[in-house]
C-alpha cells in the first residue's frame, strides 16, 4: 500500500512540476545518448582491432625494379623458404589497378592503366603462427627485393589510439554532462519540495518519519531516469541503424547490430538513470529535510 | 504529563529566549500559555515538538527525557501529539477528507481504518456535511476546524494548538476554544497558545505566564498557594 502510495506521490510530483521535469529527461536523454553514442564507437573500433589483429595474411611489396617474371618467381622462393609461411601469392600491378578502379574514377584509372608501374608487384603471403608475426615481418623486410610490408600493426595502432582517444572524451563527456544532470534533477527535486513545503511541514507535525517524506521524491528522480532511458536507447537505436545503413557500404569493416547489444544498453541506461535519478533527488532532499516546522512553510 | 524541568533556550548563544522555566502540566488538563509577543511562548511549543533542542535543563513526556531523544525517534513522539496551527496549515487544493486522511496515510493507517475514522472526527467538528468540499471553499473557522480534525484523528494524547483563534473572526473563536474544551473533556491534554485574553477570562482554565522568557505567572501555584493559605 506504502509502495502504490509513494508512486502515486512521485507521479504526481512529475506532472505537477511538468516543465521542470521534461528538461531533467532532455538533458539525461542528451547525456545517454553521447554517452552510448561513444561506448557504440568504442565497442566497433575495438572488434575492427581484433579481426586485424586475426589476419593472417599480409601483402608484401617489391622494388620497381622488380617487374620480370623470373625475378618474381626468385623472390617467392626466397619467401617460401620461412617455415611460418604456408602460402605465397602473386598480385600483379595491373590487378592492383583494377582493384582501385572504383576509387580512382575513370579517368585517372585510364592514366594509371597506360603506366604499368604505377603499383608495385606484391604478394598476399599467409602465416602460420600469427605469434611469430614480428619476427617473420622482419625476416621478409630483410629480403632484399622487398621494399615493405603491409604491416597491419601501424592500423592495429592507430585504431587502437582513437578507441583511447575516445573513450577517454566519453569519460569528459559522461563526468560532465553527469554534473548537469545532477544539478538539473537536484533543482527540480527542490522546486517539487518548495512547492509542497506546506504538505512536507503538516507530515513532519503529524510524525512521518523523514524516510516516508523523501520516498515520493526518490522516486521522481528514479522515474525521471528511467524515462530518460527509454527514449536514451531507442533514440540511440534509431540514429545507429541509419548511420550503418549509410556507413556499412563505404567503410571495409563490419558494425555490430544494435540488436546484439539491445538489452546491454537498455540495462546500463536504465542502472545509469535511476541512479542519476536518486543521487540528485538526495543532494536537495538532505539539504531542506532538516528544516523544521516553520522554516519547511517559510523557506 | 508534561514536566518542565529548569528548561532554558538560547539561540545562537545570544539573549535567552527562555529562561529557567519549570512546571507540570497533568494529563487531561487545558492550559493557556500567554504572553506578549516574542516573550518565548512559541519557543516552548517549538521545544515540546523538538522542533528546537533546550539549552539546557529538562523535558519530560510521560516519562520520558525528551531532550535525550535520538533524531530518527522525534517522529514517534510528534505521533503523541496533534498541532494545529494559527495559520490552520490546510492543503488548499484537498477536500476536507483528504486533509484529514492524509495526517492517517503518514502513520501508515489502512484505508479502511481511514475510511472509518474521518468521517467520525469530522463529526466531532461538525464539518460531516463537507466532507467532500475542497478547503479552499470554506471560511477560516470551518478551515481551522479541518486542523482540529486532522490534529486529532490520529488519537493523540495532547493537542498543542499554537494561537488557533489568531487568523478568525472574534465570533468564530469561543467556538474553536470550545470545541477544544470539548475534545479535552475526553481525557485528552491541551496547551494553547494564545494572546487573546478575553478568551481566557471566558474559559477557566490554567493560565502560565511567559514573559522575557521567564515564568511570570502560574495560575495552578497560585490557587495551590491560596489552598495552602486558607488551610492555615
Amino acid at each position: 500500500m506504502k509502495i502504490k502510495y509513494f508512486f502515486k506521490e512521485g507521479c504526481k510530483n512529475i506532472w505537477s512540476n511538468g516543465m521542470m521535469s521534461a528538461s531533467s529527461i532532455l538533458v539525461m536523454i542528451c547525456c545517454m545518448i553521447l554517452t552510448g553514442g561513444a561506448m557504440l564507437i568504442s565497442v566497433n573500433l575495438n572488434k575492427t582491432l581484433k579481426s586485424i589483429e586475426n589476419q593472417n595474411v599480409i601483402t608484401v611489396f617489391l622494388n620497381d625494379d622488380v617487374r620480370s617474371q623470373s625475378k618474381i618467381s626468385e623472390v617467392k622462393n626466397k619467401i617460401l623458404q620461412n617455415s611460418n609461411i604456408i602460402g605465397c601469392e602473386y598480385y600483379s600491378s595491373e590487378e592492383a589497378t583494377e582493384k582501385y578502379h572504383d576509387v580512382l574514377g575513370d579517368n585517372l584509372y585510364e592514366i594509371i592503366k597506360e603506366d604499368k608501374n604505377t603499383f608495385p608487384e606484391s604478394f598476399h603471403v599467409t602465416m602460420k603462427d600469427l605469434s611469430l608475426y614480428d619476427k617473420t615481418v622482419s625476416a621478409i623486410n630483410s629480403i632484399e627485393e622487398v621494399q615493405s610490408v603491409g604491416d597491419r600493426s601501424e592500423t592495429a595502432e592507430k585504431l587502437s589510439n582513437l578507441s583511447k582517444l575516445i573513450s577517454q572524451g566519453g569519460i569528459w563527456i559522461v563526468l560532465s554532462l553527469g554534473m548537469v544532470s545532477l544539478f538539473i534533477i537536484s533543482n527540480t527535486i527542490k522546486i517539487t519540495m518548495h512547492n509542497r513545503r506546506f504538505e512536507i511541514s503538516i507530515m513532519k507535525s503529524v510524525g512521518a518519519t523523514n524516510g516516508f517524506i523523501k520516498a515520493p521524491f526518490i522516486i521522481e528522480g528514479a522515474i525521471i531516469g528511467v524515462v530518460a532511458a527509454v527514449f536514451s536507447t531507442f533514440m540511440l537505436n534509431l540514429v545507429y541503424e541509419k548511420l550503418l545503413g549509410v556507413i556499412n557500404g563505404i567503410m571495409p569493416f563490419s558494425f555490430i547490430g544494435f540488436s546484439s547489444i539491445f538489452w546491454k544498453v537498455f540495462g546500463s541506461f536504465i542502472c545509469v538513470g535511476i541512479a542519476f535519478g536518486v543521487v540528485g533527488s538526495l543532494i536537495s532532499l538532505q539539504r531542506y529535510l532538516n528544516k523544521e516546522g516553520g522554516d519547511v512553510v517559510a523557506w | 504529563m508534561i514536566e518542565f524541568k529548569n528548561a532554558s533556550k538560547s539561540y545562537d548563544n545570544k539573549s535567552l529566549a527562555l529562561d529557567d522555566v519549570s512546571f507540570t502540566i497533568s494529563d487531561g488538563e487545558f492550559v493557556f500559555i500567554v504572553g506578549a509577543s516574542g516573550s518565548g511562548k512559541s519557543t516552548l511549543l517549538k521545544l515540546l515538538t523538538k522542533e528546537e533542542e533546550l539549552t539546557s535543563g529538562k523535558i519530560i513526556i510521560n516519562g520520558d527525557d525528551i531532550t535525550k531523544l535520538k533524531k530518527r525517534k522525534i517522529p514517534y513522539l510528534r505521533r503523541m501529539m496533534g498541532v494545529v496551527f494559527q495559520d490552520f496549515r490546510v492543503i488548499e487544493k484537498m477536500t476536507v477528507f483528504e486533509n484529514v486522511a492524509f495526517a492517517m496515510h503518514i502513520v501508515g493507517a489502512r484505508s479502511k481504518e481511514i475510511r472509518r475514522r474521518v468521517p467520525y472526527v469530522l463529526n466531532l467538528v461538525n464539518l460531516e456535511n463537507k466532507a467532500r468540499n475542497k478547503v479552499s471553499e470554506l471560511s477560516g473557522g470551518e478551515k481551522q476546524r479541518v486542523g482540529i480534525a486532522r490534529a486529532l484523528v490520529n488519537n493523540p494524547s495532547i493537542i498543542i494548538a499554537d494561537e488557533p483563534t489568531g487568523n478568525i473572526d472574534p465570533s468564530m473563536s469561543y467556538e474553536i476554544v470550545e470545541l477544544l474544551n470539548q475534545i479535552n473533556k475526553c481525557g485528552t491534554t491541551v496547551v494553547m497558545v494564545t494572546h487573546d485574553i478575553s478568551i481566557v477570562k471566558k474559559f477557566n482554565f490554567r493560565v502560565i505566564e511567559i514573559s522575557e522568557g521567564k515564568l511570570k505567572r502560574d495560575t495552578k501555584s497560585e490557587k495551590e498557594a491560596e489552598g495552602e493559605k486558607d488551610e492555615n
